[in-house]
């Protein structure tokens, strides 16, 4: 499996990143975004520039909203992705409803439940909450990587 | 919202497994795999004995078995176990 993946998870007013190498979360960081929309895309400009920069991520997982009613972090996610593209890092993209259904069994139903799970699997960073979503996106898509990947294996046992 | 709508909104999350590390969320998505959600807490008890080699192993295995079920991977763990 490829070792880094970059997650991110976009907010109106807010960037969150998290880094992964295998299933183990190894850095994670927000950045706040201007209201004024040209200032909000250089600052995400710049932070996906220092993420791409630092921790060449060979995959990028990314949290898209459904909702028709948060256009600004629709635009801002199309940004990001776009970055992720012309840099030939593939995107994967997962949704809310994803989340909800991976995380919990029977799944769970309100976004807030996911935070409350984030916190009891990465308590050291627990105080780094809306980063943490992003967090939840990269264990995601790096386990059902690790799994699909396995399926191509041949087992020893 | 009625007393048993509630009863029972209370009773399902009394019952929800939900994770507190990495191994119990790949536990929790073997067990989704093999269609036994039901009994996704003895996969996260078993995922901490056994670890995570032998877990995607044996996941492997039934997978090439063309058996992706709960009860095919509980019976090649007792095998490998042995």
């Amino acid at each position: 499996m490829k070792a880094q993946l970059v997650a991110f998870k976009i907010f109106r007013r807010t960037i969150t990143a998290a880094i992964f190498s295998k299933t183990r979360l190894q850095f994670l960081d927000l950045q706040h975004l201007s209201n004024d929309p040209s200032k909000a895309s250089e600052t995400l400009n710049r932070f996906v520039g220092w993420i791409l920069e630092n921790f060449r991520p060979e995959l990028a997982a990314l949290s898209v909203e459904e909702e028709d009613d948060k256009p600004r972090a629709a635009m801002l996610s199309g940004l990001v992705s776009k970055r992720l593209l012309d840099h030939g890092i593939p995107v994967w993209k997962v949704t809310d409803d994803q989340l909800l259904e991976a995380y919990a069994t029977p799944a769970l139903t309100q976004k807030h439940d996911l935070r409350v799970i984030a916190q009891a699997i990465w308590p050291d960073v627990a105080s780094k909450l809306p980063a943490l979503d992003a967090a939840l996106v990269g264990l995601y898509v790096q386990t059902e990587r690790l799994l699909s990947e396995s399926l191509n294996l041949k087992a020893d046992v | 919202m009625t007393m048993t709508n509630i009863l029972e909104q209370v009773a399902k999350a009394a019952s929800r497994f939900t994770p507190s590390n990495p191994k119990e969320y790949l536990a929790l998505q073997i067990a989704r795999k093999l269609s036994d959600l039901g009994s996704v807490r003895h996969y996260a008890v078993l995922f901490e004995r056994h670890g995570e080699e032998r877990f995607l192993n044996i996941f492997r295995r039934c997978a090439e078995e063309n058996a992706m079920t709960g009860e095919h991977f509980m019976s090649l763990l007792k095998t490998v176990s042995k």
